[in-house]
């Protein structure tokens, strides 16, 4: 085998990566139905959770920051709930900074947040964390 | 004069770029060290991405100028236009960050209207590389093909982070995330192609070998295997999320393949340092790689991804990636086209920087596996109020790191202001 083929070999793997690609973006999820679509205040929710940075203090499903906690399935779990959410985000804490938000600003992220517990459960019931892994 | 005009701007832009890296991570840990009274004029969710978007300018910059001075076309005054819309760019992303304005995520928070300047710049760049390659059908050494890997991912992958924008990917939280996953993966390969680029071109200035000496078996081996890590190995990210079963176990085999990376350095590792800080340098990358490939073995496997993703092992692994691997080559060619002569100073330096390394990484590896070990048995505030004296610790010795770099830095800036010197050398 010439060194060449090495090269010449990456050339054939863009075929089966374009392939790879469109699967991806359009079957990702096994089951589109159980993972629903956000509502409009969870997409407006969404786009404030970008304008604000949260992420850089908090994860959801482990992308995004470590000095907050983890967010994925907060707002599903006993005791919280939106009001919960949005008393932290409008009064702040020691570690949390006020960020200025309105309250139907707040009230869009809570949303945002509910609706991705919601989601990432109603999938988790059918494929528990871990399951699909090799 | 050539090397001084066009080339050296790059190096220095790189230097400063990796000294505001290093500054704002300063800041952030200070910021976990002594409270809130930061937050009135740097919080930390500002902090944080303008320590990652000095740390990937940084690792551009670098890059790009250690590609436009190996290649042999006539310096063209583009690159003057290129640095200036690289800079105005830069400057403009961090200033917005510092002023509140966000809009994006991981590594791009910025607003989508600073994609349009990126593409700009790159189209440029990839004109200026592709114009200086005659595509005569003769061999290719790889590093060429390596920087064209990463030039051409780098447009792709970069592109396809920002497709969360459309209403049909992030009305969908698991699917977005998914593809947000991906294309970071993806992306950090791309610059890594860039960088190790890079190194395979400085290995053979440091071993007198012409282009046209023909690559080793296993340097084409090394390339076919990282563009399929590239391509495909990124889904250990998310074994925990409800995705199709095909993603998770078809990166999980091709992450497997990182064995034969591993065998294959290991084969060609050498104990003995050259003395030549160049060499020096780029030693001390490849024993990073060596412990970067198991940590990465290592986070694939299911079981202990269980108790290692989105903790602070993750963050370690990322650490040594940039700090060990990506940094410590990039110096590596500041060094050499800087001349750099041997010196005591900046030997011990250099070994007292990566002890320090050493140190934060396995105190971030420490907490990140008790996190992992206990988030799902303790709730999250005991965890952290737990840990809270480990990580200010671990805090202090990323502090000292980054304090390690300074005459490090020094030496090679000076070098690089006296081109004069560094000529006749």
């Amino acid at each position: 085998m010439t060194r060449f083929s090495f090269k010449r070999w990456s050339l054939f793997l863009l075929l089966p990566y374009g392939l790879y690609c469109s699967l991806l973006y359009s079957r990702s999820l096994d089951d589109e139905a159980v993972a629903g679509e956000l509502s409009q205040a969870g997409r407006r929710g969404r786009m404030l959770w970008a304008e604000y940075n949260c992420q850089s203090c908090h994860q959801l499903f482990k992308l995004g920051g470590y000095l907050g906690p983890e967010l994925t399935h907060t707002l599903l779990e006993p005791g919280k709930s939106e009001a919960y959410a949005m008393a932290f985000m409008l009064t702040g804490t020691a570690n949390m900074p006020t960020l200025g938000l309105s309250k139907q600003e707040a009230f869009d992220i809570a949303r945002y947040l509910t609706e991705v517990a919601q989601s990432a459960a109603a999938l988790r019931k059918q494929n528990p964390p871990y399951a699909n892994a090799p | 004069m050539r090397t001084h005009l066009n080339i050296f701007p790059w190096l220095k832009l790189a230097l400063l770029a990796l000294s505001a890296t290093l500054f704002f991570g300063f800041l952030a840990a200070l910021r976990y060290q002594t409270g809130a009274w930061l937050d009135d004029y740097l919080s930390f969710r500002k902090l944080r991405p303008l320590h990652v978007s000095s740390a990937v300018g940084w690792i551009f910059a670098s890059a790009i100028g250690l590609i436009l001075h190996a290649r042999k076309a006539k310096p063209e005054t583009k690159e003057w236009l290129m640095l200036s819309l690289y800079t105005v760019t830069g400057l403009a992303i961090l200033l917005s960050y510092a002023l509140g304005f966000f809009g994006g995520r991981e590594y791009w928070e910025f607003n989508a209207l600073f994609a349009a300047p990126i593409l700009l710049f790159w189209w440029l760049f990839g004109k200026a590389l592709l114009r200086s390659y005659k595509f005569t059908g003769q061999q290719v050494p790889v590093y060429r093909w390596m920087w064209l890997t990463g030039l051409f991912f780098f447009a792709f992958t970069f592109l396809e982070s920002m497709l969360w924008h459309l209403p049909a990917i992030h009305g969908q939280p698991v699917r977005e995330t998914a593809l947000q996953w991906k294309s970071y993966g993806s992306l950090v390969g791309s610059w890594n192609m860039l960088v190790y680029g890079s190194a395979a071109w400085l290995g053979r200035r440091l071993e007198n070998q012409s282009d046209s000496t023909p690559d080793r078996w296993q340097e084409g081996a090394l390339y076919l295997l990282s563009l399929t890590n590239l391509m495909f190995n990124w889904s250990h990210h998310i074994y925990d999320m409800p995705v199709s079963k095909w993603i998770l176990q078809l990166g999980f085999y091709i992450s497997m393949t990182e064995l034969l990376v591993l065998f294959l350095l290991l084969k060609s590792f050498r104990l003995k340092i050259d003395g030549r800080p160049a060499a020096r340098l780029l030693w001390f990358s490849e024993l990073w790689v060596l412990v970067n490939l198991v940590s990465a073995i290592g986070l694939s496997v299911p079981w202990l991804n269980r108790f290692t993703h989105g903790t602070f092992v993750t963050v370690a692994h990322a650490m040594g990636t940039t700090i060990g691997i990506n940094s410590m080559i990039l110096l590596a060619g500041i060094a050499y086209h800087g001349r750099l002569e041997i010196s005591n100073g900046f030997n011990k330096w250099l070994n007292v920087l990566q002890l320090s390394l050493l140190f934060f990484l396995i105190s971030l590896f420490v907490i990140g596996l008790y996190t992992g070990l206990n988030r799902e048995s303790m709730a999250d505030a005991v965890l952290r109020s737990q840990l809270r004296p480990y990580v200010k610790a671990t805090m202090l010795l990323g502090m000292c790191t980054a304090l390690c770099f300074i005459p490090v830095l020094k030496m090679l800036y000076c070098r690089l202001s006296r081109p004069a010197d560094a000529a006749a050398a």
